[in-house]
């Protein structure tokens, strides 16, 4: 461990790429990237680029910095004053880090769905209509086809079509996840972050969740934080093995799982650890 | 490891033990204080206690009226022919004295406990009478009763000592009317330095004599003046003998009355030339009045009548001409039967009386109060006089001749207090209409208290309510600042100031406010007030400067540029609140605010604006939004960053100058319709009026400063108990800090938020040292915000110190602190209802 750390403080490790990726249209590009809470390290010099259209699952053991690296993308870290980060990540080719960007403008663009599901105390409508509504939209007829639109999407729309007005709260927790997503596709983004969206749902709602990632990405990019490898396997189209902050390996995702490059990516996936 | 064990459990055993006792303990101790308050007040309820005495033979000729001592034990009693001392345990005559002249008429001084005679030879006399009490410290025969008579005296016997009481008589000629006219009635009022006697000779000439005395200090030398002067009252007297004629305590009025309830008043305001002021029929069903004299302090007459009724006259204000001053009717009260009323005796000590009716019922009442205080029927069978002693408990009843005297012990300890006189409106003597008044004490005698609860917890409400005003906007906003935008850095240092600032004595923040803040503010008061108003709208004013500067500027200046701003703003708000203050002074006020609140005669249109101000602002933001607000986005629309900046500050300089437009309409249409904000509001009177130095608004913005740390603390545990993956959901939908506060975080830490102003409320209500050191303590009902008040804390900590052991003063403030304790008691309950609502609600998300 000890040895690792070392190596990854003087740069040498290396990140294993897949060469496919070269012919992918790239949307997000992690530049170099270094993340730090306080004084300890936790992100180490990561470069990674995520296509667009497709699903990029981020995998690795607990604390090897997957969400922090999922939460650097939309600057959610920055409502930590500890945080200190360097490189840059290009959204559209445009810097996410530049002191000018205009954060809420920035997560416009980007939606997320939390870990666990976080619908806001209010009626299933309006947390739906919630990213549209601060953007200023009132018209009601615009706020109401994008909710049915959204939910729809997020295939809820049959369960809950008649109890718009009842409290987010009542729903169950597969709905809710789903509600959340539907709310996060509402303002049409370009890219879904997901932060293990299914640990804390029952297996049918996984599956139910899953399907929605799968259909997502006719629309959407979307970055999933994960757990799950058969999750990861299952729903992704490129993979990255993430271990003490470092990117070890990040390729296409048949390649990572059946024929790994790197020893430790082939430990964590057969289960040796994590 | 067995020994580890055991000590373990002991350990543990001890903890669940010590803290299940401090639990209950502490619950006990709230119940104990909740049941000491009670236990203190409730005999301010209660009313009098009677138990018979004795019943003792007498060898008394019919008697007409009477005096007894301080103690109850003898009383000196007229028979019409000679005043006799009576032993009230046996019922012996001590002494005798008749009279050695024919007398025509009398009247009965309570206050020297002296009769003046007129006699039938024109002359007047006074007849005084001293109570004496001694203390023989001499052995005592063992077999000797309780009470005996001997030379004269009444021998009490106390242990192996003495008492005896008897009486001193002495009769004083006082003036010779010349031309030897019959006197048919007299009264008189005597102080120490000058005696006024007021007599109707039968020629129906009312004469007015008023001696006054003089001694030189330096020289001891005594002076006498006397002066005179007469009306002639043939025309209203009508040939007709009067049957009582009085003078009241200010020496303002000669009232004559006659049985059939005729009533005559001659003003006599001017010595010299004295006038008749009413005459009137004062009851109109044709009841007769039977017997009429004073309450103590000679101001109300109490009139018994031959229904059984007693009732309270006094002049009050014409209700058309207020300089008018009407006899008139307040309160009535029943002896119980319809009977006659025979008698009536004053109390020397308070406002109640004892009536005596020809059924031998005898009822005692507390005028003020209405208290039905003592109700007993005599034995006798035809008593004649009830009299009451000096300490108000013991009653003696005489009868016809050859009667005995029955003598009551009384216990009357609270006579003043009922619910009324506490919670509701009381007519006190000599007042116009009811009034709620506190005014626990004063110098003169025959004063009466007034307890009503009701302008000190007016005061109460009132302190809390300003200060409330100016802490709740402050606690807040720094709370959403503190934890929602500030980093942890600025957070630890904020939350620490204002805790250091809830740490500070309140003795030191009244200290501040009385002789720092008060004196400053008062030569600045119109400055004080527009720096409120100037502050916030420099800081939004600088908000939309802000937005002029290049995006990436402000961008990068990230959160410090709420800093910038409010150090801009800050003395920018200061110095336009002194500029604009001044300039509105000259222009709305005459040039002084502070005269223009007493002055009348000025237009009240700047007092109305400095009011409706905030409702102009509210009325302004209202129609732009329902009217304005879509014109307004179309405005918007495909403008660049910095032209969109320069029309929102367009947009607020043109909202600013409606919403002083809208409000100087709304004023000046109030102020043709006549209505003037200093004096004559509907129910609340006045809003602003004459300037106290020590107000509401400073005890406000002082006490303001006291609540702001607890406030503030509670609420911003509310907004950090806030789960924060709300707050990252509404960040990461792409809403600004300040959407999410308002959307997300505000409605979820509401109920906490309420909370803490409820938890702030209970602080200010039970407040004391700045209130008692700023608010000027004036007991008086008057929303006037440049007013002072006094709380039910402060009276409190003012008047227990001077306030006798178990007095009605003492409980009635026991009962100021319990009313205090459940007005506190009932908030912080429910604030702490709502917080444990809150916190099931807030464990959902």
């Amino acid at each position: 461990m000890t040895e690792l750390l070392e190596e990854l403080k003087n740069n040498e490790k290396k990140t294993v790429y897949d060469p496919l990726l070269k012919d992918e249209n790239i949307i997000i590009d992690i530049k170099d990237f270094n993340l730090y809470y306080g004084n300890k390290q936790a992100l180490f010099k990561i470069n990674m680029q995520i296509p667009k259209g497709k699903v990029t699952a981020l995998i690795g053991p607990s604390g090897c910095g997957k969400s922090t690296l999922l939460r650097s993308i939309n600057r959610l870290n920055d409502l930590l004053d500890y945080v200190r980060v360097e490189g840059d990540i290009l959204l559209d080719g445009e810097s996410v880090y530049d002191r000018s960007v205009d954060l809420s403008e920035l997560r416009k663009k980007m939606g997320m769905v939390a870990q666990k599901p976080n619908p806001f105390p209010m009626s299933i409508y309006d947390n739906v209509v919630y990213p549209l509504k601060i953007n200023g939209v009132k018209k009601k007829s615009i706020l109401d086809e994008v909710c049915e639109r959204s939910l729809s999407y997020a295939g809820l729309w049959d369960e809950v079509k008649d109890r718009l007005k009842e409290n987010a709260f009542g729903l169950s927790g597969g709905q809710q996840q789903r509600l959340c997503i539907a709310r996060a596709i509402a303002p049409e983004p370009e890219v879904i972050l997901m932060d293990e969206p299914c640990s804390a749902l029952d297996p049918i709602a996984t599956y139910k969740i899953e399907e929605l990632i799968l259909s997502l990405r006719e629309k959407f990019t979307v970055v999933i934080v994960t757990h799950n490898m058969q999750q990861a396997a299952r729903v992704s189209d490129f993979t990255a093995f993430m271990y003490m902050g470092f990117l070890v390996e990040y390729g296409n995702t048949i390649n990572i799982f059946k024929k790994p490059k790197v020893k430790d990516t082939e430990d964590y996936i057969t289960g040796r650890f994590g | 490891m067995m020994k580890k064990n055991v000590r373990k459990k002991l350990a543990d055993k001890i903890a669940k033990y010590l803290i299940t006792v401090g639990g209950i303990g502490t619950i006990l101790a709230v119940l104990l204080v909740f049941l000491f308050l009670l236990w203190t007040t409730i005999p301010l309820f209660k009313s009098g206690e009677v138990s018979q005495n004795s019943l003792a033979k007498s060898e008394l000729s019919d008697v007409r009226h009477g005096i007894v001592d301080e103690y109850g034990l003898i009383a000196a009693v007229f028979d019409g022919e000679a005043f006799e001392i009576v032993s009230l345990p046996t019922g012996d005559v001590i002494d005798r004295m008749p009279l050695k002249f024919k007398w025509t008429s009398f009247g009965y001084n309570e206050k020297r406990n002296s009769y003046i005679f007129a006699t039938e030879d024109g002359g007047i006399l006074e007849v005084d009478f001293e109570f004496k009490k001694d203390n023989i410290n001499q052995g005592v025969a063992e077999g000797k009763a309780r009470y005996s008579v001997t030379d004269g005296r009444l021998m009490e016997k106390i242990g192996d000592q003495e008492n005896s009481y008897y009486a001193g008589i002495k009769i004083k000629d006082l003036i010779k009317v010349q031309d030897g006219k019959k006197i048919t009635n007299i009264d008189e009022i005597r102080n120490d330095n000058d005696n006024f006697v007021a007599y109707l000779t039968d020629d129906k000439v009312l004469h007015l004599n008023e001696v006054i005395t003089k001694e030189n200090i330096l020289t001891g030398e005594i002076s006498t003046q006397v002066n005179e002067s007469n009306i002639d009252l043939k025309k209203v007297l009508n040939g007709r003998n009067p049957d009582y004629l009085k003078i009241n305590s200010s020496k303002t009025t000669v009232m004559i009355f006659f049985k059939d309830g005729e009533y005559i008043s001659i003003d006599t305001k001017i010595f010299e030339s004295p006038k008749i002021l009413e005459n009137k029929k004062i009851f109109s069903d044709g009841r007769k009045i039977t017997y009429l004299d004073f309450l103590i302090g000679r101001n109300t007459i109490l009139v018994g009548d031959d229904k059984g009724y007693v009732t309270a006259w006094w002049p009050i204000e014409d209700q058309l001409n207020k300089n008018n001053l009407v006899f008139s009717q307040i309160y009535s009260f029943y002896s119980g039967d319809d009977s006659p009323v025979r008698f009536i005796s004053p109390s020397k000590r308070d406002k109640s009386f004892v009536i005596l009716n020809e059924k031998g019922r005898v009822s005692m009442y507390h005028m003020t109060s209405g208290k039905h205080l003592v109700d007993i029927v005599s034995n006798l069978t035809k008593p004649k006089i009830a009299l009451l002693n000096q300490k108000n408990n013991k009653i003696a009843i005489f009868g016809n001749k050859g009667d005995k005297i029955e003598t009551y012990d009384l216990k009357i300890p609270h006579p003043e207090i009922t619910f009324r006189s506490v919670f509701g409106k009381i007519q006190y003597e000599l007042t116009s209409k009811p009034e709620y008044v506190w005014q626990s004490s004063s110098g003169s005698d025959d004063f009466e208290p007034k307890f009503s609860l009701i302008p000190l917890i007016f005061g109460t409400i009132k302190a809390t309510i300003v200060a409330m005003l100016f802490a709740i906007p402050v606690a807040i906003m720094s709370a959403i600042y503190t934890s929602e935008f500030a980093s942890k850095k600025i957070r630890n240092s904020i939350k620490s100031t204002i805790e250091i600032m809830a740490s500070l004595p309140s003795v030191v923040l009244g200290f501040i406010a009385a002789l720092i803040v008060s004196p400053f503010v008062e030569n600045v008061v119109l400055a004080t007030i527009f720096s409120f108003i100037m502050i916030p709208f420099s800081l939004i004013f600088m908000g939309h400067l802000v937005q002029l500067l290049p995006k990436e500027l402000l961008n990068s200046m990230g959160k410090y540029r709420i800093w910038i701003i409010l150090l801009v703003a800050l003395p920018l708000g200061l110095y336009l609140g002194v500029i604009i203050s001044s300039f509105v002074e000259k222009l709305l006020f005459y040039g002084d605010f502070k005269y223009w609140l007493h002055n009348y005669n000025y237009s009240p249109l700047g007092g109305w604006a400095l009011i409706l101000l905030p409702f102009g602002v509210g009325i302004t933001i209202y129609l732009y939004r329902r009217f304005l607000y879509e014109f307004y986005e179309s405005l918007l629309e495909n403008k660049s960053y910095h032209q969109a900046g320069v029309i929102e500050l367009v947009k607020f300089f043109v909202l600013t100058i409606c919403s002083v437009i809208i409000t100087f309409f709304v004023a000046f249409l109030i102020t043709k319709a006549g209505i003037d904000l200093r004096y004559d509001l509907p129910i609340i009177e006045s809003i602003m009026n004459t300037y106290v130095q020590r107000n509401a608004l400073i005890v406000g913005f002082i006490m303001g400063f006291a609540v702001i740390p607890i406030i503030y603390t509670v609420s911003e545990d509310a907004l950090n108990a806030v789960p924060e993956h709300l707050r990252s959901a509404s960040l990461a939908a792409g809403a600004t800090q300040w959407q999410t506060v308002v959307n997300i975080i505000l409605p979820v830490a509401m109920s906490g938020i309420f909370s803490a102003i409820m938890i702030g409320f209970g602080r200010a209500i039970g407040e004391t040292m700045i209130v008692l050191m700023a608010a000027g303590n004036t007991p008086i009902i008057d929303m006037n915000i440049f007013s002072g008040f006094r709380t039910l804390s402060a009276n409190i900590a003012v008047e227990l110190p001077e306030a006798v052991i178990n007095s009605t003063h003492y409980r009635v403030l026991y009962l100021a602190a319990l009313v205090l304790f459940l007005m506190t008691f009932i908030i912080n309950t429910f604030a702490e209802m709502i917080r444990i609502k809150y916190r099931k609600k807030s464990s959902q998300l």
